[in-house]
């Protein structure tokens, strides 16, 4: 089963992403499979409304493991499984809780072995000078545009102040596909779904 | 602090020690670094290849041919990376000799050779003969032929004594095997390499017998039969492999025993392979001589004597 996973920086979104995504791919129940740094796993079984209340808010470092669903898409004539991991959020620098360094090594050890990188990035942060700063972004862009596939989401596109920024985020990635979306109204899914059919 | 392997760096960033911004970058140098590696491996283990069909004996057209092979090979791929125009890398070839030159040996090289330069996937060697890919009955043929097709896909199909395809007629099945070879080799050409290889008159009668079969194969390699002297010196290698010596007398012994047909047109003289029978023969000869001793020196054991090949003419002759 090829493995989709979601990085990014500290809430920019991946978790309302990952579960708005599997409620608009007509899943209405989800079993999150917990995944700590030390290997110890439980899994919770919610509906999408209850796992939103409970692993998404504005609090930075929410996620601090690895989360994974099973997800099914139909491509083609056939149904395809395939799983969706969201990460920890990776900043630029050293966090002074242990559980954090830990997520934030768990999330860059994953993406070393997965299929499919869908990096989330906050649009509201993008301004004209991006380009040239050296963020956490402009890291995994480097990464994953080497990988074999990869996309970035340009997630808040709903915000007025976001619409003007993906031009700058164009232009700072230019060798990768992105896709504006808004993890919050389920924008942009269809291309998103387009994206993880052709790799999966 | 120094991080050599992808391990060390998520366990620093774990302990603190680096932020993720420096772990990407250590990351992503140790990518270029070991991609450099690799690359420089692969030319090392191809020059180990062409080493190894070097360490034949004689066959030097051989040779030079492959090497030219891999020479086009490595300057098709440059030119595709500088989108000039290429040629389309159509590989299959004519192997023209006589038993025991080294057509199976040279095959099975260049199956590895293929393989580091990524011309096939698997870069394997299925060996077949006329048995392997004719049927019994009507529409057999072509189920036993694509059989073995797939099974040689990402590798060389090598059909051994490939004339005899052609040898039983009109109503034989072999012109079927024959066609629905020639199917494959347009389909499959990016994943697959045919070798026919079978005396050298045959296989001309062999390729005249189809019109489209001689252009289909742009490579013809002829194995011409080894001299005295190099089919001595495959002796003693042999000899120096299983360790055991020939002394002085025995090696004229031997030369004397190898009288390799000068117009190169006795099929039954098997050449490197006769050697080999030979030299096998000669061992378990020593082995009795050997055997009535109770006490046998190091030398001894090691060294055979011209006494060992008395009895091995039948060999040479068969």
């Amino acid at each position: 089963m090829r493995e989709c996973v979601i990085v990014g920086r500290p809430n920019s979104g991946k978790t309302l992403f990952a579960l708005n995504f599997a409620g608009y791919l007509g899943i209405k129940n989800i079993d999150v499979t917990f995944k700590t740094y030390d290997g110890v796993m439980n899994c919770r079984h919610f509906s999408i409304e209850e796992a939103k209340r409970e692993l998404c808010g504005n609090v930075m470092h929410r996620t601090c493991s690895l989360q994974s669903m099973i997800l099914n898409m139909k491509v083609g004539k056939t149904t395809v499984n395939f799983k969706l991991t969201d990460t920890c959020g990776v900043s630029e620098q050293i966090h002074n809780e242990e559980r954090v360094r830990k997520g934030m090594a768990q999330t860059i050890s994953l993406l070393r072995s997965v299929d499919f990188i869908l990096h989330v990035v906050d649009l509201s942060l993008i301004n004209k000078e991006f380009r040239n700063k050296t963020s956490i972004d402009c890291e995994l862009y480097n990464y994953g545009k080497v990988s074999k596939a990869y996309v970035v989401l340009g997630n808040k596109y709903d915000l007025s102040s976001s619409k003007n920024n993906l031009v700058h985020l164009i232009a700072a990635f230019p060798k990768t596909n992105i896709v504006p979306i808004s993890a919050l109204y389920s924008q942009g899914f269809k291309e998103v779904k387009a994206c993880v059919a052709r790799n999966i | 602090m120094t991080c050599q392997w992808p391990e060390d760096v998520i366990t620093a960033v774990e302990a603190g020690q680096i932020s993720p911004l420096e772990a990407f970058r250590k990351l992503r140098e140790m990518n270029n670094t070991h991609g450099n590696d690799v690359q420089g491996s692969v030319e090392q283990r191809i020059e180990n290849i062409l080493r190894e069909l070097d360490s034949l004996i004689g066959l030097n057209e051989v040779k030079k041919l492959v090497r030219e092979i891999y020479a086009f090979i490595e300057i098709q791929k440059r030119r595709e990376k500088e989108c000039l125009n290429t040629e389309p890398l159509v590989l299959h070839m004519i192997f023209k000799g006589n038993p025991g030159t080294g057509k199976t040996t040279v095959a099975r090289i260049m199956g590895q050779i293929f393989r580091e330069m990524g011309v096939l996937s698997r870069g394997h060697l299925i060996e077949v003969e006329r048995a392997d890919l004719v049927g019994e009955y009507i529409g057999h043929t072509a189920q036993k032929m694509r059989d073995q097709l797939k099974k040689a896909y990402g590798g060389i199909l090598f059909i051994d004594e490939a004339y005899s395809l052609a040898r039983g007629g009109e109503k034989d099945f072999g012109k079927e095997a024959i066609d629905c070879m020639v199917k494959a080799m347009e389909d499959h050409k990016d994943e697959l390499i045919l070798i026919l290889a079978g005396y050298k008159r045959e296989m001309d009668s062999f390729l005249q017998t189809n019109p489209g079969l001689h252009s289909r194969f742009p490579i013809h390699i002829n194995f011409p039969d080894y001299s005295k002297q190099e089919l001595l010196e495959i002796a003693e290698l042999l000899c120096i492999k299983r360790q055991y010596q020939l002394n002085p007398q025995a090696k004229i012994k031997l030369l004397n025993l190898l009288n390799p047909p000068v117009e190169s047109n006795d099929d039954k003289f098997g050449n490197a392979r006769t050697v080999r029978n030979v030299i096998e023969k000669a061992i378990r000869r020593q082995a009795v001589r050997l055997i009535s001793k109770h006490f046998t020196t190091r030398e001894e054991l090691m060294v055979i004597e011209p006494c060992d090949f008395e009895e091995v003419e039948k060999c040479v002759s068969v």
